[in-house]
């Protein structure tokens, strides 16, 4: 187990900067999940924890040490690849073995080690087979098996599961988070699925273009992203965002969505709200927080009467795609009300379920935080 | 990938270097000597570069040898040489890949087999039956023996090149109206032409380089060819070492200049089989 | 749409019918004349039997050139491989000007063979030599060395042959380096192996169907090459003691004119190139053929 800090990490490919300053506290036993669309910079942050790719500037630290200028093998480290990166001439007990071979492990010892990793992931009868002659979710078991023989301080995996099917993929997603709930080692995940990132993660860092947007736990945020990047990027069907003007009349802010769309603005939200007044805004509402529901309502509620343009079943909801302003949005609603192409409906939301969004510097404005888990990160 | 430390590069480029050397100085070293003066090719010691680069050796490889019949000799065969191949490879090839027959696969397989007769075992035969048919000491036997050399590999080669191409492409040529000999034309042979252009320069090498058919089958002087003509330019009694050099100079540039093309070919080719998915 | 046909056999008949008259048919051939006295110029022959294979048996020519055979073939597939393999792995690594580098290398392979010989030959030579010039002055040796003559000839061919071919070689390992995916020597990182481990359990295993295939080729090619071990040994003086069996095929046929017996010898030699290659086969053979 350990501790990893990341301090002022940089990477640069000749004059290109690829990552810039990224500094990040993973405590012992956290399960961090790198997570952001391609390109942005995971894969080469989590190469630079393993010591597969050189750093440009800053610093690692296990357990407060540095550990930049040693070799993967020195690291205490395990890693899990995408691709498996299975020997493919080895049996897999050779393949799980194979560390422990390079470091002159005894023969009883390796058979203990390789045996108690076996067993954890449920792959002892196939330790005599070939990787060639397993399933794609076997050799994902070898790949995790190879590292956790390893017993090392920090299990690094990259993206193990987008090679798999949706159904095995769910399956190796409770495995995985068995497997840290029964070993408790420090796990820094990277994955572009924000799903999984969700479902398995104490810590979710989003990445984007080499800069680290936000850090926090799941709920956190899903519920109060900081930025319109994260707030888009988390959470699935994506959150709508509708252009909007903030108005300032006798009754208070509102913001007019065109198209005769009118939303009031919380009343409490007044004082966070008002710079804006008279600006272009974006109003950030998710589809499951828009419904075409019958029963909902508490009173500060906003509707927005739309036409629907395609319904799509999902068996107990259904997907509602509407059109405003020639961009199409997503709602949620009641599959028992049959709502077909052309019927007119009344969506609503709760007004804590509202975001302002300022589209210049694309930060997400929250009323005065009271919730301490929250993380802001300067850029 | 990690940054090489400065012991390492220095390693990696001393040995590239050595490699370098084995390989190519020798051409090089043979390349200058050509064009030194005799009083310098036998300067002791030897001087890397010419101070007075001449030319003569080469004028004298010209006005002294059949070098020039020798060098057409080579051309002519060579280039008979890639168009009877082709001719015959491209259509086999395409034949072998679009049409199901029996015995499709066996001919595949046997057609490769033949490469384990080497030539000095078909040679002497190969020579009984082209004298019999009265063909020995023609160029005629020569084009053959190449094009029956040549053909294996260039139908192996073709027909891979062929497989790479998706029949959607043809299929599509002839819902648009073309008969399938004009959708070969047009749609297939531009883009197998990468591999048809490689087929004919590794054909051309072969005819251009080869030594023991050319021996073998031709006596005369003035049907050599330029392999022939050059080993026994050297075997004649008192070696000129400047025209030799000068000769084997002359020799490679047809190979050099086309080389150059077929290299990316070369590796993509054999990499082909290993790579994953 | 792979139609049935016809008219894809009637492609490939001239091709084969090429094939057939001018490789197979002397291929038989060739049986047939072994089993026959004649006389390379003249059209009469006589029926012998195994009489040409019974005397080959009890020549101590015969089996000097496949003494001789052995050694050369063996040594320079040897030295092919090694130089061929290490040259990939060098090449495999990224450098400033690489690509030049390789296609420099590659050159040997694309010579004519009388090009190869007569320019060593010259860097040979005794008098003129540069390697000779070389020896002497680095004080390795007291006088030129006489490369063309009876103690030192075998290693001059063996060098003018490893110089040759190591290219293909290094052509087919690098095109197979190179498709290695990089992600197994990034597993092989974090399980501990340095270099050393990382070439003998990830580089090694996965050539292994490549060498496979090259040392099968270049076995075939190297007991069966004429043209240089000829060219490189007439004229030293050292003729009579470098004959591999494919120059003894051809002086049997062209300097005794017994083209029989010179059809026994190349018979001779395919049939043991067929019980090795069978045999290399069933012991060596991979699962994961290309």
């Amino acid at each position: 187990m350990a501790e990893v800090k990341l301090v002022g990490l940089e990477k640069k490919f000749g004059d290109v900067s690829v990552i810039h300053s990224i500094n990040l506290d993973i405590a012992d036993g956290e399960f961090a999940v790198l997570v952001g669309p391609s390109g942005c910079g995971k894969t080469t942050t989590l190469r630079m924890v393993a010591g597969l790719e050189e750093a440009s500037g800053g610093s690692i630290l296990f357990d407060g040490k540095p550990v930049k200028r040693l070799q993967p093998k020195d690291r205490d480290i395990a890693m899990v690849f995408q691709s498996y990166a299975l020997y493919p001439h080895m049996s897999v007990r050779d393949n799980m073995a194979f560390s422990l071979r390079m470091k002159g492990v005894s023969s009883s010892e390796k058979k203990r080690l390789v045996g108690f990793a076996a067993e954890m992931l449920g792959i002892t009868d196939l330790l005599d087979r070939k990787p060639r002659q397993l399933s794609g979710g076997q050799r994902q078991r070898v790949a995790m098996g190879r590292a956790l023989v390893r017993e090392p301080k920090v299990f690094l995996f990259d993206e193990p599961l987008s090679n798999l099917d949706a159904a095995l993929r769910a399956q190796m997603r409770i495995e995985i988070k068995r497997i840290h709930q029964r070993l408790r080692t420090t796990i820094i995940y990277v994955t572009h699925d924000q799903v999984e990132a969700m479902t398995l993660a104490d810590k979710i860092v989003v990445m984007n273009r080499g800069h680290i947007e936000q850090v926090g736990d799941p709920l956190t945020l899903y519920r109060r992203p900081v930025s319109r990047f994260v707030a888009g990027f988390i959470g699935s069907p994506k959150m709508n965002f509708f252009p909007a003007k903030l108005l300032s009349d006798e009754s208070g802010l509102h913001a007019d969505l065109g198209d005769g769309i009118r939303i009031e603005m919380p009343r409490e939200r007044d004082g966070v709200y008002r710079p804006y007044a008279g600006r272009s805004v974006e109003i950030g509402i998710r589809p499951e927080h828009l419904l075409d529901d019958n029963r909902l309502i508490d009173s500060g509620a906003i509707a927005m009467d739309v036409t629907i343009d395609v319904v799509e079943p999902l068996g107990s909801t259904s997907l509602i795609t509407f059109v405003l302003g020639g961009t199409s949005y997503t709602a949620i609603g009641d599959i028992a009300l049959m709502r077909r192409p052309g019927n007119k409906v009344r969506l609503k939301a709760a007004a804590k379920d509202i975001y302002l969004i300022d589209p210049e510097s694309g930060r997400v404005v929250h009323p005065a935080d009271n919730d301490s888990t929250m993380i802001r990160l300067a850029v | 990938m990690t940054r090489r430390t400065g012991w390492q590069r220095l390693g990696l480029g001393l040995a590239v270097t050595v490699l370098l050397a084995f390989a190519a100085f020798p051409l090089l070293w043979m390349g200058l000597t050509a064009l030194k003066p005799p009083s310098e090719i036998f300067a002791w010691p030897p001087r890397l570069l010419p101070e007075a680069p001449t030319l003569s050796n080469i004028g004298r490889l010209f006005a002294q040898t059949h070098f020039v019949t020798y060098f057409k000799n080579s051309l002519i065969v060579s280039t008979a040489a890639v168009v009877l191949t082709l001719l015959l490879a491209v259509p086999g090839a395409y034949g072998l890949t679009r049409y199901r027959f029996w015995g499709r696969e066996t001919i595949a397989a046997t057609v490769l087999f033949t490469y384990m007769f080497a030539p000095i075992m078909i040679i002497i035969p190969f020579y009984i039956v082209m004298r019999t048919l009265g063909l020995a000491n023609t160029h005629i036997a020569l084009v053959l023996a190449y094009c029956a050399f040549s053909l294996p590999f260039a139908l192996w080669m073709l027909r891979t090149f062929f497989q790479s191409i998706p029949i959607d492409l043809e299929e599509a040529a002839m819902t648009d109206g073309a008969s399938r000999f004009r959708a070969v034309i047009h749609v297939v042979i531009p883009m197998a032409l990468p591999g048809i252009i490689a087929t004919g320069i590794l054909t051309f090498i072969l005819a251009w380089n080869d030594y023991i058919f050319a021996r073998i089958l031709i006596s005369s002087d003035n049907l050599k060819t330029l392999p022939v003509g050059i080993a026994d330019l050297y075997n004649a009694s008192v070696i000129d070492w400047g025209m030799i050099m000068a000769s084997g100079l002359l020799v490679i540039i047809p190979v050099v200049i086309v080389f150059s093309y077929v290299q990316k070919f070369l590796v993509a080719g054999w990499g082909s089989g290993g790579v994953k998915g | 749409m792979q139609t049935r046909g016809l008219p894809g056999l009637l492609l490939v008949l001239p091709a084969l019918l090429l094939l057939v008259t001018l490789t197979l048919y002397p291929v038989g051939y060739g049986f047939w004349l072994s089993l026959h006295a004649k006389h390379s110029l003249f059209p009469q022959q006589t029926f012998v039997g195994l009489d040409n294979y019974l005397y080959l048996v009890n020549d101590p020519e015969f089996w000097e050139s496949l003494r001789i055979g052995l050694i050369y073939s063996v040594s320079t597939i040897a030295l092919q491989l090694v130089l061929g393999v290490a040259a990939a792995l060098l090449l495999n690594e990224s450098f400033f000007g690489r690509n030049i580098v390789r296609g420099l290398v590659l050159f040997p392979y694309m010579i004519p063979t009388v090009v190869a010989v007569i320019l060593w030959k010259w860097m040979l030579n005794n008098q003129f030599g540069l390697i000779n010039f070389g020896l002497v002055s680095l004080g390795i040796s007291n006088e030129p060395i006489n490369w063309f003559g009876r103690s030192y000839i075998m290693i001059s061919l063996i060098l003018v042959s490893v110089w040759q071919f190591f290219p293909f070689v290094l052509l087919a390992v690098l095109a197979r380096l190179q498709s290695i995916p990089t992600e197994l020597y990034d597993a092989a990182r974090v399980d501990g192996a340095g270099p050393v481990n990382r070439f003998l359990f990830v580089t090694l295993p996965q050539l292994a169907s490549v060498l496979f295939i090259i040392i099968l080729l270049r076995s075939i090619w190297m007991f069966t090459k004429f043209d240089t071990v000829w060219l490189m040994t007439q004229g030293g003086g050292a003729e009579r003691y470098i004959r591999t069996m494919p120059v003894y095929a051809y002086l049997r046929t062209f300097n005794y004119y017994e083209a029989g017996m010179g059809a026994a010898v190349a018979i001779v030699m395919f049939l043991m190139l067929v019980v090795a290659a069978t045999t290399y086969f069933f012991l060596f053979r991979q699962e994961d053929q290309l």
